[in-house]
């Protein structure tokens, strides 16, 4: 999906991943520059060049940090995948072409995927989480290589490589962790469905059970306005909230009374993080009905229209609620399930 | 720079990218056939079953190169049947051969299990139904993985006498390995991950939800927001058609989702009439409403219909940072 909405701005957390990022990509630098000065084995290695180009990455890191998310994101997946190819260069006509190519076609998706961030795609993010991962298996491959290598002793101590390649995996474990963060990557199938079938829910559902609160009737029919709230300006002069639940579904009863002629209009919306264009019937009449013991208001509107809702004497304890609904609560703070749609009782 | 025009262009750009990587499947599997027909008649070398596979891969690729850009899931579907197919071929070759030994004649088998599979899942989408995309992801990953270790190892292979045969063209499996991955990009494009049957639901509701919701953060641009106020101005198109005086369209954007919503005035009628749309095109179900009122504040538009619309849009600019 493509977003055109701004998003806001980092919160703490990963605002200091960024920042870690960032230090990890120095580091990276600072092992290459320290192998030059010393003279260690790693300096002559071809790909010492990619190694000193990590600063680049990590100082415009720095310079993202109280930009929104899809800065650093892009960022680091167009410099480090560009410096990762540079590194990849030296390798391509000297026999290891097989194993270079593959490692720059998944470099350049990943660059690819930066940018289409960049452009608001938030499947992107999830393709570049993806190609992370497949990264630190690159890394802990090249890592056990170079350890087992030294170990053989039949190659120069490769310590600052092992270094280099260390930090490099930590960049990817924490550019991964970045990405699993809350609302920046593209939201699960399941949960799409889940967040569509919620708004035809809240327009088209409603179980029988569902009530109201005996207290609040006279309130919603405008009998007693004492508890409703006027408005300054517009063609409303007033209106009054009251609550229809449905289960762990809470539904908003709007009332509201028109400025010129005095005409009582009464709205239905579940309270979830969208909002309807507004459906409301004028109220014409209404009364109290029992059946089968139960006490019911019923209410009418224009041609043909009416409705009715059970009366009870006291709304469901909250607590309990979120008891019955344990496994829906937890499946809103699971981290992976990163989504923003607050899914309120389904 | 114009930022919101450069954004638009690559945008673009990345719309015709899926159809352009069905065209390199397409181009690769021509090339790699004509390849290795080129050297069945130049060198003669191979078997008919050889032959037959690579004959497959040109027609395949030269049907995907015509019609590739028409149907992205049908060419997909016979992207992989022809890999599937081919893969099938060549390793069955190898074990009729009689050269192998027990570990490597189990490899192939493996690698022979892989195709059948990735046969199976294109067949499918050559139907033109997405399913089972992930077993096909999983397949085509497994694949690749098993091509890179052999490259990886192959130095060390070589020691192996049995093994000859499955190390006789690293480079053959490089190629394999590039279009085992080409097809793993094409699995991720939005039509075939929206193509699935939880996709298609998704969509729908999409629709749905863009008609009849709006994100709390709903905006339209002032432009817009002027336009709707005054009933004239620069959006506003004159049909006067005998129904409709004018109407205009303009875009809603929100956290999650947007919409387009068509402003209409009708000949001889006051209120404002709108239609709310997922997408421009197409309109037979829509969110149809009212508006009596039209009010705005320093940075929102409220819009009150007698029948009971009631509710309000943000005003912004629409260009990104």
């Amino acid at each position: 999906m493509i977003t055109e909405k701004l998003e806001p701005h980092m919160k703490i957390v990963p605002k200091i991943m960024v920042l870690a990022m960032s230090i990890c990509c120095i580091v990276c630098c600072g092992v290459g520059v320290y192998s030059i000065i010393f003279g260690k084995p790693f300096a002559s290695d071809p790909s010492i060049v990619s190694v000193l180009m990590m600063i680049i990455p990590g100082i415009l890191l720095l310079l993202t940090i109280n930009r929104p998310p899809r800065y650093p994101i892009s960022i680091f997946a167009v410099v480090v995948g560009i410096v990762d190819i540079i590194a990849n260069a030296p390798y391509f006509f000297s026999g290891y072409l097989s194993v270079v190519l593959p490692n720059v076609f998944v470099d350049l998706i990943f660059i690819a995927s930066g940018i289409h961030a960049f452009l608001g795609d938030q499947h992107s993010a999830s393709r570049l989480f993806y190609i992370s991962l497949i990264q630190i298996l690159f890394h802990t491959g090249s890592i056990l290589t170079v350890v087992v290598a030294n170990a053989m002793n039949d190659t120069p101590s490769l310590t600052e490589m092992t270094a280099f390649l260390s930090f490099s995996m930590a960049n990817y474990i924490l550019y991964t962790l970045f990405l699993l963060q809350p609302g920046i990557r593209e939201e699960t199938m399941e949960r799409k469905l889940k967040r569509g079938m919620t708004a035809v829910e809240a327009m088209l559902s409603i179980s029988p059970e569902a009530f109201i609160l005996r207290k609040d009737v006279p309130a919603i029919i405008g009998e007693d306005m004492s508890a409703w709230t006027p408005i300054q300006e517009g063609p409303i002069e007033c209106f009054h909230e009251a609550k229809l639940y449905d289960g762990n579904r809470i539904f908003k009863i709007t009332s509201k009374k028109w400025r010129d002629d005095g005409t009582l209009v009464i709205g239905i919306d579940q309270d979830i993080l969208t909002s309807s264009y507004g459906s409301t019937i004028c109220l014409r009449a209404h009364r109290i009905e029992e059946i089968d013991g139960e006490t019911y208001l019923r209410i009418y509107g224009d041609d043909g229209y009416f409705a009715r809702m059970l009366l009870r004497d006291k709304a469901p304890n909250a607590g309990i609620r979120r008891l019955i609904h344990k496994k829906e609560n937890e499946e809103k703070s699971n981290i992976i399930v990163d989504t923003e749609e607050a899914v309120i009782g389904q | 720079m114009d930022w919101q025009r450069v954004r638009s262009e690559l945008l673009c750009i990345y719309g015709v990218f899926p159809t352009f990587i069905a065209m390199v499947m397409g181009v690769l599997l021509t090339i790699r056939g004509i390849w290795e027909i080129y050297k069945y008649f130049s060198y003669g070398d191979m078997t008919g079953i050889a032959l037959i596979s690579h004959v497959v891969m040109l027609i395949a690729g030269i049907f995907i190169i015509i019609y590739g850009k028409k149907d992205m899931i049908r060419t997909i579907g016979l992207y992989a049947l022809t890999l599937g197919f081919t893969r099938l071929l060549l390793r069955y070759e190898m074990i009729q051969s009689g050269t192998l030994g027990p570990v490597t004649t189990l490899m192939v088998a493996v690698m022979m299990a892989l195709a059948l599979n990735l046969m199976y899942t294109g067949i499918s989408f050559a139907r033109g139904l997405v399913i089972r995309r992930t077993s096909m992801i999983l397949t085509t990953g497994a694949m690749t993985a098993f091509n890179l270790i052999l490259i990886v190892f192959a130095q060390y292979l070589e020691e192996i006498p049995e093994a000859a045969p499955l190390l006789a063209e690293m480079t053959t499996k490089m190629i394999e390995v590039l279009m085992y991955l080409v097809l793993i990009v094409m699995l991720d494009a939005e039509e075939i991950r929206y193509g699935t049957s939880d996709g298609k639901h998704i969509r729908h509701l999409d629709r749905i939800r863009a008609n009849y919701r709006i994100d709390k953060d709903a905006y339209i641009s002032p432009e817009a927001a002027d336009c709707l106020m005054n009933k004239a101005g620069p959006l506003w198109k004159e049909v006067n058609d005998g129904t409709v005086e004018k109407e205009m369209s303009f875009k809603v954007t929100g956290r999650s989702m947007g919409a387009v919503i068509i402003a209409q005035i009708w000949s001889g009628k006051e209120p404002l009439y709108l239609t709310v749309i997922p997408k421009d095109g197409t309109i037979v179900y829509a969110n149809r409403m009212k508006i009596d009122i039209v009010e705005r504040t320093d940075d929102a538009i409220h819009f009150y219909g007698r029948d009971g619309q009631d509710f309000h849009f943000g005003i912004e600019e629409e260009e990104l940072e």
